[in-house]
């Protein structure tokens, strides 16, 4: 029984796999510490306190990913009998909500300490018996944790695609989008150091203004995932043409008049059914086996494709 | 690589200047006079009768106003107003005795603490929130007269 046994990754996919795995601990560890840096050197400045939670918060696609990696493949059971695929899009319904919930309240903070004209007080932090600034050692903060999130995000984006991963692709975004929030606290701190004081809370409000758009996008992508959109592009709008392609081969076959589809994704893989108007009733249960298995072959990710004959197609949608 | 180091050199140079105040207190107090509200709080500061003020934080405002060639002026007001003021920049420093978990603390700019005394009290003065070039000084001064401080201190106890 083919149809009913467990999804196993073709070999190169499941070495993008491990790829990704190991490079979503990579992230965690990375972060971890430019985390504990930019904690370090934060102070009263609402731009460094912003800029932190943000690189804790790009961890979290991270971390979904690794939960939900380890129960994507977990065999299907009495009580999930479609198996844990959707694993993935519950990490991320819960890291979109994060992300959104944080954005909205720490630009609601910059916005209220820009209505209250606080001023951001910063200043000397000593290294040993010199002194300096307090804004140089927090820019270099920034400027490492831009540079460490631009390299976990760069290293995942063709994993991401190899594997047409949407959740991959999420994280690998939520990383590269570091740069503008890290880009804007060193812009922040800067004008800061002239005297703009309005600056600090300005630079917070666009970085929590980037978190919301962040979540924003997650939260849509994830949704359309639970409503069963049917499989698209990654990182775009556009649907994929996979199931018109499954449509026009089990169209091909010799037995078959008239086929329709409609497929969606599950996490990873992608499920569906295909209904068939048989010419005949002749071997009908042996014609069908067959081609489920011939279909299933056009594309790794399909799995658990179910075929269905029918008298007619009717064309409802 | 070239225009790498060039834009390194015109940041390190545009550097120097920083941090700048939002309003200027640090050009204002060089050579004029320094604002002071003194809040009495044996022994940290004693208010000496005549108009003047004794004790540890009085001492260090005597050497941040050396340092910038200013002439301390004294104000007596109650805390809130003090603190207000301060937030409003009508003042360029408050002192109390005050521990850095004062509760009006997002309201001005404390400094580092000068000193750390043996109950955990981290000691600071308070500064107008955003005038990070006084701040700075400010707090370098206070750095080079921690030893001042606690033989200060000592010779008090004795």
């Amino acid at each position: 029984m083919i149809r009913l046994s467990t999804f196993t990754y073709p070999p190169e996919q499941q070495a993008l796999r491990d790829r990704a795995h190991r490079y979503a601990w990579r992230s965690v560890i990375l972060i971890s510490i430019t985390g504990i840096v930019l904690y370090l050197t934060t102070g009263h400045s609402q731009t460094m306190k912003t800029a932190w939670v943000t690189d804790v918060l790009s961890m979290l696609p991270s971390i979904a990913l690794v939960i939900a990696l380890r129960y994507e493949l977990r065999p299907p059971n009495a009580h999930f009998p479609y198996g844990h695929f959707r694993a993935l899009s519950v990490c991320f319904l819960f890291t979109a909500t994060v992300l959104l919930s944080m954005g909205v309240w720490l630009s609601l903070e910059a916005l209220l300490k820009l209505l209250r004209a606080e001023r951001p007080p910063i200043g000397v932090m000593f290294i040993g018996d010199a002194s300096v600034w307090a804004g140089w050692p927090m820019i270099a903060a920034l400027a490492f944790s831009m540079f460490t999130g631009m390299y976990v995000g760069r290293i995942k984006q063709p994993v991401a695609q190899r594997l047409h991963s949407k959740a991959i692709e999420a994280e690998s975004a939520t990383n590269r989008n570091e740069w503008m929030s890290e880009g804007a606290g060193i812009i922040g701190i800067l004008l800061v150091g002239v005297g703009l004081w309005w600056a600090d809370a300005a630079a917070a409000l666009v970085i929590s203004v980037q978190i919301v758009l962040d979540g924003w996008h997650n939260l849509r992508q994830v949704i359309g995932d639970l409503m069963d959109e049917a499989p698209s592009q990654l990182g775009k709008h556009e649907l994929e043409p996979l199931p018109a392609r499954l449509k026009a081969e089990a169209e091909q076959l010799p037995w078959v008049a008239a086929a329709d589809v409609r497929l969606r994704e599950h996490g990873h893989v992608i499920t569906g059914e295909v209904y068939v108007v048989p010419r005949d009733g002749q071997d009908l249960v042996r014609r069908v086996e067959a081609a489920v298995d011939h279909l299933t072959r056009l594309d790794w990710r399909l799995h658990s494709l179910v075929m269905m004959p029918v008298s007619e197609i009717r064309s409802g949608r | 690589m070239r225009r790498v180091a060039s834009l390194l050199i015109v940041l390190v140079a545009a550097g120097c200047g920083l941090p700048r105040d939002a309003d200027g207190t640090l050009e204002r107090v060089r050579g004029g006079t320094l604002r002071v509200a003194a809040l009495p709080n044996r022994p940290w500061v004693v208010d000496a009768g005549d108009g003047m003020f004794r004790g540890v934080e009085p001492d260090l405002v005597a050497r941040i106003a050396t340092a910038h060639g200013a002439r301390v002026q004294w104000v007596r007001m109650p805390e809130f107003e003090a603190v207000r003021a301060l937030h409003d920049r009508h003042l360029d420093l408050l002192i109390g005795g005050f521990d850095r978990t004062v509760a009006w603390n997002a309201e001005v700019a404390l400094t580092r603490p000068y000193l750390t005394t043996s109950d955990g009290k981290a000691h600071v003065l308070a500064a107008p929130p955003g005038e990070n070039a006084w701040l700075v000084h400010v707090e370098r001064e206070l750095h080079t007269s921690k030893d001042a401080v606690r033989s200060a201190l000592a010779s008090a106890a004795r």
